[in-house]
């Protein structure tokens, strides 16, 4: 058979390859007829071997106990064959010799015939394609063949359930097109002048191409050589049309795919490695003899201690570390030297450090660390259970004289000290079990290895003011991992809760709960904060549910019940808002067309993920006069996006003018900053940074950050997202310009233009901190005209408060005229008329309230002259 | 390459060293599951590191007693791991023994198969 290929330059020919020849064999002689018949012989010949003993037993058929030897001589031959066989395929057959990397072949496909680098499932799906196309008379195997063939496949059922994917409904609506796709191709077969010739050849369109290569490109991705059958899969997520389609139905992307292929190969691996059980790993589980009878008795230790090389050896499966591998050789590092050997891993609470050191014990215990390290103990030390039941500091102190000193001449103990910022130096209660006098002792003995953790905080507040803690133990950090790792980590201990729960967790709602933590919570760091959901979200559906799927809809609702942020409505609004945002803004904001149309589009813009964005939702310089509406409209975006008004982070940018006010906008090691706190609580909030031109140059550099790289790291060195936070900064600089301009009856464009070449020469701004925001925005001065629709709006108001107390106002044309006569001022714009509407209409009212003169039910007026309320 | 050619290499090249690998595991793991280097070295060491130490300080007496417990230590310690490194190195005799005749039945299987067949139908 001829292989023709049109565009796309690869070269694909099975029937050159050895893999294909395989699955040929696997065709004649298929590999579950041989298992079975393996099954067979070894059950007939282990029967031989009964019946050739039974007559020991019984001794009245002498004769036919040689008849039974020589059938269980004969089966036996049988199992050994169908074993070699069976063996020998794995083995030799399934695993073709490859010449060259896959990587090398990707950078020549014309040159290498890439089915020799196809796994055997991979090829026996691929040949199982072409024999569809042949009895279908497709004439092409395309992607969408491919893609019909592969849901045949049982190993994908995993993931079409955790995709919450209908297998069956996916197959009804292929089948219906490659039938419609049949017939067509019937049709142009017969109206064609070719269709005389018979073609014999087979191709392989440009789709099934495609797939291919790029299945070869996410094999590579993961390290693999061979083109598994996940690997296609996730090509045909990334590839075929009609799957993207069903996956975009679905609300799934084609990574979502790539990561159910991860999920299936690591449970896949899993039982595979457990299987074989003459691996030198599976063999160290059996334990030993007398290891530690080389080192000293640790009664004490022993009992206010947990043994982690213990708990290691009792798990069923090996620990894998995603991330942190860089930390891992340090860790190692730091504890094979013969001085200074403890290590001080510090990271916040939840970032990974605990499963670092399980890890690192676990390499120990299989004696694959460094040969210092190999075969030591690991204990954690209980300091709840030191401090517990001990009368002061004296006590507490002679215990860890105990423990240290045991350590110590034991000789085989790598001490874990979890939280030591809690019980070194500090000012609180529990600190002043200050254990650093005893620690100083022991420290620098060869034989005492510790690995302590803290958290920033701790480490700054607490630890690095003990000089000697800050010279013996080695400073490793340990950063919060990226979303991707947190997913797969999420994938892993989603097994394991979902034997404890009795529930099933579907991939959408794993994905959900990295999405939603990302976006919304920032006070704990991946993957704890993501593993704490995923948690109470199990809770949640075990207690007050009947469901045994966990859905992206529990996930929203149980963060919405967390952030108080209602993630759901959100999302589904998000769009809705976006469309319809200037109509949304306007509803508190009079006129300003242009400046609501450009944060409109430019919040579009952002919002539509057209690039990928490190940056935050949307950044805007709002410039023009007091009054104008820059605030309002921070408001009210603030309530159409967030849905509230509270959610506004505002700084007075004035209090920012020294170099010192830096501490109290990011904080410092001793004291948190309360500006980056607050944006850490709520990460999705509108910044709003009033009269940013008052600012330190320095306070606007850090923000040329924010702007830019979308994240600000605070005094005491963590990391706080800005991805979903909307920063608006306000300025009046320049107000004048904008006056003069309005009245010159210039276009906004030009008094724009103008206005930024005013700030640039009088070096407010810099032109790299203004082209760092999505949108610079100018709002013009009011006109008598905007400030009697203002002046409705705000009345507007206070009718709507004064309703709610069941009283009537009427606001008649007169009385609005009047509040614009004293409230028109051009210089300070609509807070004029605020000042007016304050004094005499709302002073009037709640002195008349106050003294009982309106009740609930009246209705009243206003006297435009004297602003006297009479009731009507 | 024909079926046959990579049977055979497989049979009399691959399979022999994964037979290696597997058999070098097992060494290895009784190596490890009997401690045998580890109680070789410390042999004569002291149990459980338990030992009193000397010094110019304390009496001629004490000393004495110091160095009678720590000769017992050190006996302890060798009448407890003598038994388990001897047990280990018979293991270990053990594996090392069924190594070889596995690798030995694996080059000869083909004709030990031939045989068992024949023996097999002889005996019906």
């Amino acid at each position: 058979m001829d292989i023709s290929f049109e565009k796309f330059n690869i070269r694909f020919e099975p029937r050159y390859s050895q893999i294909f020849k395989a699955v040929e064999i696997e065709q004649k002689y298929p590999l579950s007829f041989c298992k079975f018949l393996k099954v067979l012989f070894l059950i007939l010949f282990l029967f031989g071997l009964f019946f050739y003993f039974f007559p020991l037993v019984w001794p009245f058929f002498p004769i036919l106990a040689q008849s039974f030897l020589g059938l269980f001589l004969i089966f036996l031959t049988f199992w050994i064959v169908t074993s070699i066989w069976l063996s020998f395929f794995e083995q030799v057959l399934k695993k073709t010799k490859l010449e060259v990397s896959l990587s090398e072949i990707l950078v020549s496909p014309e040159k290498f015939n890439l089915a020799n680098y196809l796994s055997f499932d991979s090829a026996k799906l691929i040949f199982k394609t072409k024999k569809l196309v042949k009895s279908k008379k497709l004439g092409q195997v395309s992607s969408t063949t491919l893609f019909f063939k592969i849901l045949e496949e049982k190993r994908l059922n995993f993931i079409f359930q955790r995709a919450l994917l209908n297998q069956k409904e996916i197959k009804k609506t292929l089948r219906g097109f490659l039938k419609s796709f049949s017939s067509e191709k019937a049709r142009s077969k017969k109206a064609s002048s070719e269709s005389k010739v018979k073609n014999r050849n087979l191709i392989f369109d440009q789709s099934f191409q495609e797939t291919l290569y790029k299945a070869a490109k996410i094999a590579i991705k993961k390290g693999s050589q061979r083109i598994g059958l996940g690997d296609i899969f996730s090509g045909l997520a990334h590839q075929d049309l009609l799957f993207k389609k069903i996956l975009a139905l679905q609300g799934l992307k084609k990574e979502g795919i790539e990561n159910l292929c991860w999920w299936e190969r690591l449970l896949r691996r899993r039982i595979e490695e457990r299987k074989k059980w003459w691996q030198y790993n599976n063999l160290l589980r059996l334990g030993e003899i007398g290891r530690d009878w080389a080192a000293g008795y640790t009664i004490n230790l022993d009992e206010f201690s947990l043994d982690i090389s213990e708990i290691i050896k009792k798990k069923k499966y090996n620990l894998e570390l995603l991330s942190h591998q860089k930390e891992l050789e340090s860790l190692e590092r730091s504890l094979s030297r013969q001085t200074q050997n403890c290590a001080l891993l510090v990271g916040e609470a939840g970032v990974g450090k605990r499963t670092l050191i399980e890890y690192f014990t676990q390499k120990i215990v299989f004696g694959e660390s460094l040969p210092v390290l190999n075969y030591q103990r690991v204990l954690k030390l209980d300091m709840g259970l030191v401090i517990a039941g001990s009368h002061g500091i004296g006590e507490v102190e002679s215990r860890l004289n105990l423990i240290f000193s045991e350590a110590i001449r034991a000789g085989n103990i790598i001490l874990v000290i979890e939280n030591l910022d809690q019980f070194i130096g500090g000012e609180r209660e529990i600190e002043r079990m200050n254990i650093a006098p005893v620690l100083q002792k022991y420290i620098q003995n060869p034989e005492f290895r510790i690995i302590a953790s803290t958290t920033y905080e701790g480490f700054h507040k607490n630890i690095e003011p003990q000089e000697f803690i800050s010279s013996e133990f080695r400073k490793i950090e340990i950063k919060e991992v990226s979303e991707e790792v947190a997913l797969r980590i999420l994938e892993k201990r989603a097994l394991v809760m979902e034997q404890n729960y009795k529930l099933f967790t579907s991939y959408p709602a794993i994905a959900e709960i990295i999405n939603l933590c990302s976006k919304y919570i920032q006070t704990s760091p991946f993957p704890k904060k993501a593993v704490d959901v995923l948690e109470e979200v199990m809770v949640y559906i075990s207690k007050y549910t009947k469901s045994k799927v966990l859905l992206p809809e529990d996930v929203a609702k149980i963060v919405s019940e967390k952030t108080e942020i209602p993630v759901g409505k959100i999302k589904k609004e998000e769009k809705e808002i976006l469309l319809n945002l200037e109509n949304l803004i306007h509803r508190r904001i009079v006129d300003q067309e242009e400046a609501v149309k450009e944060v409109s589009n430019a919040l579009r813009r952002a919002r539509s993920e057209i690039t990928k964005r490190e940056r935050p939702m949307g950044t805007f310089l709002f410039l023009g006069p007091t009054g104008v509406g820059k605030t309002e409209t921070s408001k009210a975006l603030a309530e159409v996006y967030f849905g509230s008004e509270k959610r506004m982070i505002r700084l007075d940018m004035s209090e920012y003018q020294n170099i010192e006010s830096i501490e109290r906008l990011i904080g410092s090691p001793k004291a948190e900053g309360h500006f980056i706190t607050e944006v850490r609580e709520n990460p999705f909030s509108l910044v709003l940074l009033d009269e940013i031109e008052k600012a330190h140059p320095n306070i606007l550099n850090l923000f040329l950050q924010v702007l830019d790289e979308g994240h600000l790291t605070d005094g005491i060195g963590r990391r706080v997202d800005f991805k979903n936070t909307i920063i608006i900064a306000t300025s009046n600089a320049g107000a004048e310009i904008i006056r003069q301009d309005i009245q010159l009856d210039k276009k906004l464009d030009i008094i724009k233009e103008e206005l930024l070449d005013h700030l640039f020469r009088k070096g407010l701004f810099r032109p790299e901190f203004i082209n760092r925001f999505d949108g610079v925005v100018v709002f013009k001065t009011l006109s008598r005209e905007n400030l009697l629709d203002i002046g409705k709006l705000m009345m507007a108001k206070v009718q709507k408060k004064l309703k709610e107390r069941d009283i009537e106002i009427i606001v008649t044309p007169a009385l609005l005229e009047k509040l614009i006569e004293l409230g028109f001022n051009p210089q300070f714009g609509a807070r004029e008329m605020r000042r007016v509407i304050q004094d005499k209409i709302e002073n009037s009212l709640a002195k008349e309230l106050i003294a009982g003169a309106i009740k609930p039910g009246d209705r009243i007026e206003i006297n435009p002259t004297t602003f006297e309320i009479s009731k009507v | 390459m024909s079926t046959l050619i990579l049977f055979l290499n497989w049979h009399y090249l691959c399979a022999p060293k994964k037979i290696l690998e597997i058999w070098r595991n097992f060494i290895r793991f009784v190596f490890n599951f009997f401690s045998i280097s580890l109680l070789a070295k410390t042999w004569i060491s002291h149990w459980k590191r338990y030992r009193y130490s000397y010094s110019r300080k304390i009496s001629i007496g004490k000393n004495i007693s110091n160095f009678i417990f720590n000769i017992f230590s050190r006996l302890m310690g060798i009448i407890i791991r003598t038994p388990v490194i001897v047990l280990g190195l018979g293991v270990e005799i053990l594996v090392l023994g069924l190594g070889v005749i596995s690798l030995a039945a694996w080059f000869f299987l083909p004709l030990l198969l031939v045989l068992g067949f024949v023996e097999g139908i002889n005996l019906l």
